[in-house]
């Protein structure tokens, strides 16, 4: 009996030993995209398709940084069902996805997509999208975001829309302003508002169906409220002074503001129900830009208080203020991520004004761009993108770089300038 | 009665035991502990591939290879080093008085894991290919410097997904045959998200074939590349 | 009478002539007010009496046409000096500089503010200052900023006697600039404070 067990308890050494193996450890990596075909999705329909929705979703992946899309003249087949998929015609040019589909119009619209994998020869994704057909667009944008959340692990946030000024230089008179809304892309743009006078810092309500924003077609800078869906328009401030930086609360029912009504500029918050207006700040420096953190229960807000522009945080629960940049002579205009932890903002370094963004676990800084007059920082909703305004020349463009600082691009305007880029959040349909 | 249950049970018993306790021994003796790391990425570094080289003067002096500890930072401490350097100091003594200065790699191979991680892959694959390393004779040993070629070769295609995080912890089991082609990738511990172990599938996938295995003797093939594990924790994200 | 042929000067500047025709007018009353007092007592009075009084309202017009005279001249130095201030102000330009990211007075500031002053005195204008930034920097700060500009000129005029209600305070921040490139030569045009 003894020896029975002893001879097991030697077999199970025996065999443990046996069996263990080496290990290799990898805990470093690179930022190389992933090659991704996206086939041109078949056209279920008379005549011409109305969008080329493989272009779109193409667009939405290399714009993200983490693909590298196969070109259409280096595909061999064009796929659209799975019985007609051969991966090793997807293998010998090197793509590590295949994303196949078929678009249908009826009442609605309807996109069928898989995504495969070309290694393991297996399907990933399964999925299908329908809405209005006028927003196909949009449906493609979808697609673009599921098979990013399925490769990235992190939603896409590519059926969104963005707000920003155009703007029309006039040397000799008076510059042009339109608000203007697009998608994500930049594409299907749509004046909300156009005139002589200046227009500014636009911004979204959380639910994504409204916007507030700074006019002077009073002559005076005021703040305008306006439903996206109705085209109504509600004028909400008329103070002595400025009147400006609009900031909706999460949660939708208060207005953080500035007005310097009260001698100089301080944070202020309208109770969006019953008007009610609540000062906040009380300092003779310049105290402006607020915005929340998503948890509702704070501001952080850029005050010169300190002799310089820097970022501080209002507690609303304790009322108490305290500084959160000490690193460099000027930092303004935080944005917080959804995350609660990422806050980009424009931060001074040699003279030249850079996006950068600053952990709010880490207290560490670090710059995101490389260009010298970077202003208006606006974080996508699934916190992977900062889009900003530059300097190209004698006009404004909008850029955009990642988080990480792993991907740049820029969105130039057909027309004069584009600055103060506003992203949408997720809206609930 | 008794002795025959003696003779026909106990006899056999013993012998039996006896050569359990053998292999045991043997197992114990020339085998380095259950988890071996080899060859950890110091945090943070940049990859400076240069090979470290001594000066030609340096071979005249004491040839021997300081015994260094088996190079690995976060490993538990194994008993390799205490079996390796003795047989090593007896083989190197004649060589590092060279007359020809033309192999100066021979006081290059005085290298820890540091240094070894430092060399791009191609570095590391004529390192296999110079003599002294295939011999089998210096510290750091063919296998080390093959296992350090395999991490080289993964990290330079592994492409981690926006969410992956540092801590995270993926731990594939990696099948070879004797040409270094990868004919079986595993996932043995999942991090908990799937875009980071497919990105850690996709690093070994994407490299196919480690043709430095192909240098080894068939029995450090079979004990170490046969079947091994990689895993994947990295430590250079933002966070 | 008097004040209202000033408010009569003021708001037909071109108009001086208006002013003259007045006081010629009152001059020539006067004679005839004088002339009718005299033939009114002329009739019981003696030839010496007569002539006494004669001289009386003869030097009693003199005296008035000189007093007449003396306040035209004043009231023409006075719209003339007026009329240069605003010259002044109007050459010393409206627009008024700041160094980069200041919003005190320069010396050159000071003294066009200075002139402008000058002339905001001698009339019942309201002006509106409009301030401005470089583009460095973000928008909304700017725009707190150029407020700080146009408050300081008019803090600083209504310290020197221009009352503050005909002084309205605006702020573009960065938005209408002067000059759309970048760089201090660009730059400097566009950190101002302009009057309207």
């Amino acid at each position: 009996m003894l020896m029975r067990n002893f001879f097991a308890v030697l077999m199970a050494v025996y065999v443990s030993c046996a069996s263990a193996e080496l290990q290799i450890e990898i805990n470093q990596g690179v930022e190389n995209p992933t090659p991704v075909a996206i086939v041109p999705f078949a056209w279920q329909g008379v005549g011409a398709a109305p969008e080329d929705v493989a272009q779109i979703i193409d667009s939405d992946l290399a714009r993200s940084g983490q693909f590298s899309p196969v070109s259409r003249r280096d595909m061999l087949s064009f796929p659209s069902r799975e019985s007609e998929l051969f991966f090793r015609d997807w293998r010998a040019i090197s793509a590590e996805y295949v994303l196949i589909g078929r678009v249908s119009v009826g009442t609605q619209a309807r996109v069928d997509f898989q995504l495969f994998d070309v290694t393991r020869q297996t399907a990933v994704e399964t999925g299908t999208v329908t809405g209005p057909v006028s927003e196909l667009r949009m449906l493609a944008h979808r697609v673009s975001d599921q098979v990013y959340e399925t490769l990235s692990g992190i939603p896409g946030a590519f059926a969104t829309r963005l707000l920003y000024v155009s703007v029309t230089r006039n040397p000799q008179g008076k510059d042009f302003y339109r608000l203007t809304l697009a998608d994500s892309d930049g594409r299907r743009p749509i004046v909300l508002l156009e005139g002589r006078d200046p227009i500014l810092s636009p911004t979204w309500s959380p639910d994504g169906r409204e916007i507030a924003y700074v006019s002077f077609e009073t002559s005076r800078p005021a703040i305008y409220r306006q439903n996206l869906l109705t085209g109504q328009r509600e004028q909400l401030t008329n103070f002595k002074g400025l009147n400006n930086s609009p900031a909706w609360s999460p949660d939708g029912n208060t207005m953080a503001l500035v007005l310097s009504k009260d001698g100089n500029p301080d944070i202020y918050l309208l109770n969006l129900s019953s008007r009610s207006l609540t000062r906040l700040t009380r300092h003779f420096a310049i105290d402006t830009e607020p915005t929340w953190m998503p948890d509702g229960k704070s501001l952080l807000f850029t005050s010169d208080r300190g002799g310089r522009p820097q970022i501080y945080r209002y507690d609303l629960r304790t009322n108490k203020i305290d500084r959160v940049t000490f690193e460099g002579p000027y930092n303004a205009r935080a944005r917080v991520a959804q995350d609660g932890r990422n806050v980009a903002l424009v931060h001074q370094r040699d003279g030249r004004y850079h996006i950068a963004v600053f952990d709010l676990v880490t207290d560490r800084l670090t710059v995101l761009t490389e260009t010298s007059l970077d202003e208006s920082p606006s974080i996508a909703p699934n916190g992977s993108i900062v889009l900003y305004a530059t300097k190209r020349g004698e006009e404004s463009i909008l850029g955009a770089v990642a988080v990480d600082g792993g991907v740049r691009f820029s969105l130039p305007s057909r027309e004069g300038s584009v600055q103060e880029p506003a992203w949408s959040p997720y809206v609930t349909p | 009665m008794m002795g025959d249950r003696l003779l026909f049970i106990g006899l056999p018993t013993l012998l039996s035991l006896l050569f359990h306790v053998a292999v045991v021994l043997l197992l114990f003796l020339r085998w380095s502990g259950p988890a071996e790391v080899v060859a950890s990425v110091p945090v943070a570094l940049p990859i400076q591939a240069t090979i470290v080289r001594s000066q030609p003067a340096k071979a005249a002096t004491a040839p021997i290879p300081k015994p260094k500890p088996k190079p690995k930072p976060k490993s538990k401490p194994t008993e390799a080093p205490a079996a390796k350097p003795a047989p090593s100091p007896a083989k190197v003594d004649p060589k590092p008085n060279p007359p020809e200065p033309a192999l100066p790699k021979e006081d290059a191979l005085q290298m820890d894991a540091q240094q070894l991680a430092a060399l791009t892959r191609e570095e590391l694959t004529s390192l296999i290919d110079s003599e002294q390393v295939a011999g089998g004779s210096v510290e750091p040993s063919l296998r080390d410097v093959v296992a350090a070629t395999i991490q080289a070769a993964v990290i330079g295609r592994w492409t981690r997904p926006p969410s992956a995080r540092n801590g995270m912890v993926s731990i594939l089991s990696i099948q070879l045959i004797p040409t270094g082609e990868v004919v079986g990738v595993g996932v043995v511990q999942s991090s908990g998200n799937t875009a980071f172990d497919r990105s850690a599938m996709t690093a070994v996938e994407r490299v196919g074939r480690f043709p430095e295995v192909t240098k080894l003797d068939s029995r450090t093939f079979e004990a170490n590349f046969r079947r091994f594990q990689l895993v994947f924790k990295p430590e250079d994200l933002r966070y | 009478m008097r004040y209202i042929m000033r408010i009569w000067g003021t708001t037909h500047r071109g108009k001086v002539s208006t002013m003259k025709n007045v006081s010629l007018y009152a001059k020539w009353l006067g004679l005839v007010f004088a002339a009718l007092i005299l033939a009114a007592c002329s009739g019981n009075d003696t030839k010496e009496q007569e002539a006494a009084a004669a001289a009386a309202a003869e030097q009693a017009a003199q005296e008035a046409a000189a007093q007449e005279a003396a306040q035209e001249r004043a009231q023409a130095e006075a719209a003339a000096n007026q009329r240069e201030a605003e010259a002044e102000a109007a050459a010393m330009g409206t627009v008024f500089y700041f160094g980069f990211d200041s919003s005190s007075l320069t010396d050159e500031a000071r003294t066009q503010v200075d002139a402008h002053i000058a002339a905001l005195l001698g009339n019942n204008d309201s002006i509106r200052l409009e301030g401005h930034t470089d583009e460095r920097g973000t928008r909304e700060y700017n725009l707190a900023l150029g407020e700080r500009r146009a408050n300081a000129v008019r803090d600083y005029m209504v310290a020197n006697g221009v009352p503050s209600y005909r002084i309205e305070t605006v702020s573009y921040g960065e938005e209408n600039p002067v000059a759309y490139g970048s760089g201090e030569s660009n730059w400097q045009q566009n950190r101002r404070v302009e009057l309207k």
